[in-house]
């Protein structure tokens, strides 16, 4: 147990203490948009962003907060920060924001936002909850990747991504050839599907290294109790001689 | 607009989380017993439609008389947390039974997808009085509906070989893919 | 104006939700009740404060 919880790499990290398929936060948003990378990409950066920001302005105000009302006025200040999110996503990027649709605003009860002020926020420095709200967030548009790279790629055929402000395409490959493609990854069963996929594997993952790492602490168990019975038989026969 | 069409169209066609993906953290958590996934219904029925009515009241009573629409979010979840309370005690204080069946999953309602959603969803279509009371019971229950066929599906799978890595939340949502063809065939319908 | 009214509409949902979340604290549990706790094994994904103390348990 103690090895487990040594201090890991980055993507490790990623893998283990992933909010969507580890920890099943935010599962709403992730089935219904990750259609295609844009969406990703757009919803990710919204919600690094408020997490971000959030976080910083509930370390601040933590320790002014009486109890009784801590989670009401948390909830207002994420409240706060979606709809300017969603008003300025509404300004510069209106086809995105038209796509997203209420997501934007049910970024407000996302457990990842609530749940990061709750745990960290409201006890760590602003540095230290800032940080962990853009490893949070980067975390989380990381799965989203993740999951409309497959959804887009088999559903359409197609590697897409555009500008959200302008609309002009930054590239569009054709991956897999026309007629060949797998539309179910575009509607509901396929979210359900690659969503099932990537959770499987994450715990697939994590099951793995944790045998491995019991089968460790069991060898050094054994080792030690044949190290141990080792020197009694050689104090025993010490005194023998 | 046909209020029998709404209320079809929101419990099976649209369904609010096989079809629009809303509200599926309780369909995870809740969904492993029977008795649990109907006392967790009720308590999301009662919430969304009392929730949803005062919500569309205050929008259109209060914030757009005085210009305050962008206010909508901000107030429409310190609404649906205070209803919440306001529930709660009023079990509390009137029946133990009800308390017993579905007082103990309310807490769990105020940051559900499904509520806000709901309340949200009122107002960017538009609708009027009659219809708000409509689409606030007939989208909780088919949650309610489809959270119930869940359970009794995850009770028996509990019993199944599962290989390990797939137990528990991703078969789950192998099963909700399935549901989800089955659903989809609701499409026809009006 | 506009923002005066805002700020008294939030601060008044704000002071509503205090008033009934003190209220709520003070009524008993009916008796036979008292430990109750919702049978779902997967709860803390719903409630975001309930996962805290799922959280700090399954550590200890």
């Amino acid at each position: 147990m103690s090895e487990s919880k040594k201090k890991r790499g980055f993507w490790s990290e990623m893998i283990y203490n992933n909010p969507v398929f580890g920890l099943y936060l935010g599962i709403c948003s992730t089935l219904a948009i990750t259609t295609t990378l844009n969406n990703a990409i757009g919803m990710g950066v919204a919600v690094i962003v408020v997490l971000t920001i959030s976080n910083i302005v509930i370390s601040l105000i933590a320790p002014l907060t009486p109890d009784e009302i801590h989670i009401p006025v948390y909830i207002v200040v994420i409240a706060t920060l979606v709809t300017v999110v969603g008003m300025l996503m509404q300004a510069f990027t209106p086809e995105l924001y038209s796509t997203l649709g209420t997501f934007i605003d049910l970024i407000v009860v996302n457990c990842i936002i609530l749940g990061r002020a709750e745990a960290y926020a409201c006890t760590n420095s602003v540095s230290d909850s800032a940080r962990d709200g853009i490893m949070m967030g980067l975390s989380y548009t990381f799965s989203l990747l993740a999951m409309s790279l497959i959804r887009q790629v088999l559903g359409t055929g197609l590697l897409e991504l555009s500008n959200p402000a302008t609309n002009a395409t930054i590239f569009s490959l054709r991956l897999i050839p026309e007629g060949f493609e797998i539309p179910v990854f575009t509607t509901q069963t396929g979210a359900f599907l690659t969503f099932a996929l990537l959770a499987a594997g994450v715990a697939a993952i994590k099951n793995s290294d944790e045998k491995k790492a019991a089968e460790a602490e069991k060898a050094k168990a054994e080792a030690a109790k044949a190290a141990a019975q080792a020197t009694a038989a050689s104090v025993k026969a010490k005194e023998a001689a | 607009m046909n209020l029998l069409t709404l209320f079809l169209s929101a419990l099976l066609i649209n369904n609010v989380i096989l079809s629009k993906f809303i509200g599926m953290c309780p369909f995870l958590g809740v969904s492993n017993k029977l008795s649990s996934a109907v006392g967790m219904g009720l308590a999301v029925i009662f919430v969304i439609f009392g929730a949803s009515v005062l919500s569309w009241a205050l929008y259109y009573y209060a914030l757009v008389p005085l210009g305050l629409e962008y206010m909508k979010l901000i107030c429409f979840i310190l609404l649906i947390a205070a209803f919440v309370q306001f529930v709660q005690m009023f079990i509390k204080k009137t029946s133990p039974s009800l308390y017993k069946s579905l007082g103990i999953y309310l807490p769990l309602i105020t940051t559900n997808c499904a509520v806000l959603y709901v309340a949200l969803d009122n107002i960017t279509q538009g609708y009027t009085f009659v219809e708000t009371l409509v689409n606030s019971i007939a989208v909780p229950a088919g949650f309610m509906l489809v959270l119930v066929i869940f359970a009794t599906i995850r009770e028996r799978l509990a019993a199944a070989d599962v290989p390990d890595a797939w137990k528990g939340n991703p078969i789950a949502f192998v099963v909700a893919a399935i549901m989800a063809i089955a659903f989809s065939a609701f499409s026809g319908l009006v | 104006m506009q923002v005066l009214f805002a700020i008294v509409i939030a601060g008044a949902l704000l002071g509503l939700n205090a008033w009934l979340y003190t209220a709520n604290k003070k009524t008993p549990v009916p008796e036979g009740c008292e430990n109750l706790k919702p049978d779902c094994t997967g709860c803390g994904i719903t409630d975001c404060a309930l996962r805290k103390k799922e959280e700090e348990q399954s550590t200890l």
